[in-house]
């Protein structure tokens, strides 16, 4: 139990910072928040950046022709459009203080759900002989309802997902003990079939 | 040779070359590259950062199998960080950073090839 209560389904971050767009991973395909509510939850979201983050985030939305006012993010995940184009960044993943700080470039939907409707970034502490803790965050495609991590000691945990704009959504799990590190993500649709399995590399033997 | 044999020949010479894989052709020599080549699970590469102080290093990588880890480590390889991204991502690392530490990518599983650059 204790293995299973140290992965840390961060959509409970995702309640403190941005409160009523957090929701349960079954409301995945309910209707996305509005513009103006995502704007705030971005403007939470991206303050607990440092501010080179934020500017390197801003930098890769543009080299992307991305359109820096439909920026929103929520832990894990930034989405903004170019044109009707959705683009996909990862940021902000759940890491402890002090250490590495990572965000990615932004990508379209091609390109990110290219391997399937979950797109998975991994961060891990130590390695390839030591391991402190692993986080990882995931960009879901609307056709997800539902997401669940397989954990190393074979324990299966449900992660919440925060819903972003046009019914993508975003996941974020955090693990410091090896035996709770997932080592498996399945995404199933509404009707409870699954329909994605990503494999999750900590690099642990 | 026969003129219908050269032109056959030549056929063959221009598939060939134009058929080379991509990913051969965007290997380069630039000081950003960190090795573009076959690797086996656990090999990879790895240069000094360009400078210290708190600020990003950039890794990217373009693979044909499966992730290849972005990696941050001190001097002697001893790794601060790793990340896996999906391919046609580039990764920021954003940390303290020593003049002596590195950044690189490291080939976590299968025999790939593997283009990884720096920026």
């Amino acid at each position: 139990m204790n293995a299973r209560r140290s992965v840390i389904a961060t959509c409970s971050i995702a309640v403190a910072s941005i409160g009523a767009l957090a929701v349960s991973a079954n409301a995945a395909r309910e209707p996305a928040a509005s513009p103006d509510a995502a704007r705030v939850a971005a403007d939470r979201e991206l303050s607990t950046l440092p501010d080179e983050a934020r500017a390197r985030l801003a930098a890769r939305l543009l080299e992307a022709g991305g359109d820096p006012d439909t920026l929103v993010a929520v832990p894990g995940v930034a989405f903004a459009r170019d044109g009707s184009r959705p683009l996909f960044a990862f940021a902000n993943l759940s890491v402890p203080a002090g250490s590495p700080i990572v965000s990615t470039s932004f990508a379209g939907a091609d390109v990110a759900f290219e391997e399937g409707p979950l797109a998975i970034v991994t961060q891990v502490a130590g390695g390839p002989d030591r391991f402190d803790w692993i986080s990882i965050a995931g960009a879901v495609a609307p056709e997800v309802a539902r997401v669940d991590l397989v954990l190393r000691d074979g324990a299966t945990q449900a992660v919440a997902l925060t819903p972003l704009l046009d019914g993508y959504s975003a996941m974020t799990a955090f693990s410091a003990e090896r035996q709770a590190f997932p080592v498996l993500a399945r995404a199933y649709d509404a009707s409870g079939g699954l329909i994605a399995t990503r494999m999750i590399d900590s690099g642990m033997p | 040779m026969s003129m219908a044999r050269r032109m056959v020949v030549t056929l063959v010479l221009i598939v060939g070359m134009t058929g080379l894989p991509a990913v051969a052709q965007a290997c380069d020599t630039g000081y950003w590259n960190l090795g573009c080549a076959y690797r086996s699970t656990g090999q990879g590469s790895s240069g000094i950062v360009f400078h210290s102080g708190w600020d990003y290093n950039t890794i990217y990588t373009t693979h044909n199998v499966s992730p290849i880890r972005a990696i941050a480590t001190d001097y002697s390889g001893n790794w601060y960080t790793a990340v896996d991204a999906p391919s046609g991502y580039s990764t920021d690392i954003l940390r303290t950073w020593s003049s002596n530490d590195k950044i690189g990518c490291y080939n976590n599983q299968g025999y790939q090839w593997i283009n990884c650059r720096r920026y």
